[in-house]
């Protein structure tokens, strides 16, 4: 077994446990090998180096401070939709005086129920009656 | 009785800010173990962390419970911390105490072995950082590393080797 091969088995053997016979390999090349060994330890030191000791955290308040996040969204989101809808607000107001002039237009009278379309052309009533199904059946 | 993690996320869903607040408080400590690890402990990582959170409550009524809500927002913190590192890194600063000036590269006489470790760490690749933050630094098993980051048991440990060799590789200069 060469030196890499030992360092990865060494590597791995702090992950997961090794098979006996790895077990022995490893041991026995250590024995052998005090340079190799006292390298192989490097990665103890990297590792005690790492690993957190205290619990981290982001500070006073922090569960407050995204709370107050989420609601300066909120106001955020509002504001979007707004802005969103205002664009489309004049595009609206222009469709609207193209048809109210269409209306002038065509309109037969000059008057405000003619231009906005409101002209009654059905009597009281004829609005009053509704629809007779059975009639209109029984007439064909 | 404490309520379970299932039970706040249905009651935060309803509208319950305090029921929200509480899971904050719950998962704070994993969360910024991860971006602190990752980020370091500037504003930007408290910032990150807040991320994390907001993403979260945004994503409260897609969350389906499949996963725990610390694998959730682990994943979410590993996802925008690797942003964050992009953007430093686009920024063309590695270290966010870089801009302040305080070193631009590690110092040849630098004695504080942690810091070395952490400014190395921070220079590996990004699929690399995040299994050794992880396992190495959060100190979460093989198993649960593998689940975090979505990948196969072999992968992480493949990385894990090679991230350790390059650590050794670069460090050990220091450590003797």
């Amino acid at each position: 077994m060469n030196t890499n091969e030992l360092e990865d088995l060494y590597l791995r053997s702090l992950e997961t446990p090794l098979s006996p016979a790895e077990q022995e390999i490893l041991l026995r090349e250590l024995q052998k090998n005090a340079g190799l060994a006292q390298e192989l330890a490097t990665y103890r030191d990297i590792r005690a180096t790492l690993l957190r000791k205290r619990p981290a955290s982001f500070g006073p308040y922090f569960a407050q401070k995204v709370v107050n996040r989420i609601h300066g969204m909120r106001i955020e989101i509002d504001r979007q939709i707004v802005f969103f809808f205002r664009k489309y607000q004049l595009a609206a107001v222009g469709v609207l005086i193209a048809l109210l002039a269409i209306n002038v237009l065509f309109a037969d009278q000059l008057n405000l129920p003619s231009i906005f379309g409101l002209t009654d052309s059905v009597s009281a009533e004829e609005e009053l009656a509704g629809f007779n199904f059975i009639d209109t059946l029984t007439s064909n | 009785m404490e309520m379970s993690d299932v039970e706040l996320v249905d009651a935060a869903r309803q509208g319950d800010e305090q029921a929200f607040k509480q899971l904050v408080i719950r998962h704070e400590s994993k969360v910024a173990g991860v971006v602190h690890s990752m980020l370091g402990s500037g504003a930007e990582a408290e910032d990150v962390g807040q991320e994390v959170f907001v993403r979260f409550y945004q994503a409260l009524d897609k969350f389906k419970g499949e996963s725990l809500v610390s694998t959730y927002l682990i994943r979410i913190a590993i996802n925008l911390s690797l942003n964050e590192i992009k953007r430093r890194k686009r920024r063309g600063s590695l270290f966010a105490r870089e801009e302040e000036g305080r070193y631009s590269a590690i110092p040849d006489g630098a004695t504080d072995i942690k810091e070395i470790v952490h400014y190395e760490l921070n220079r590996l690749d990004d699929d690399f950082q995040s299994v050794v933050t992880l396992r190495l630094i959060e100190g979460y098993s093989t198993e649960e590393t593998a689940e975090l980051l979505n990948i196969p048991l072999g992968t992480v440990l493949s990385r894990l080797s090679r991230a350790q060799k390059k650590l050794k590789a670069v460090l050990a200069k220091h450590m003797v």
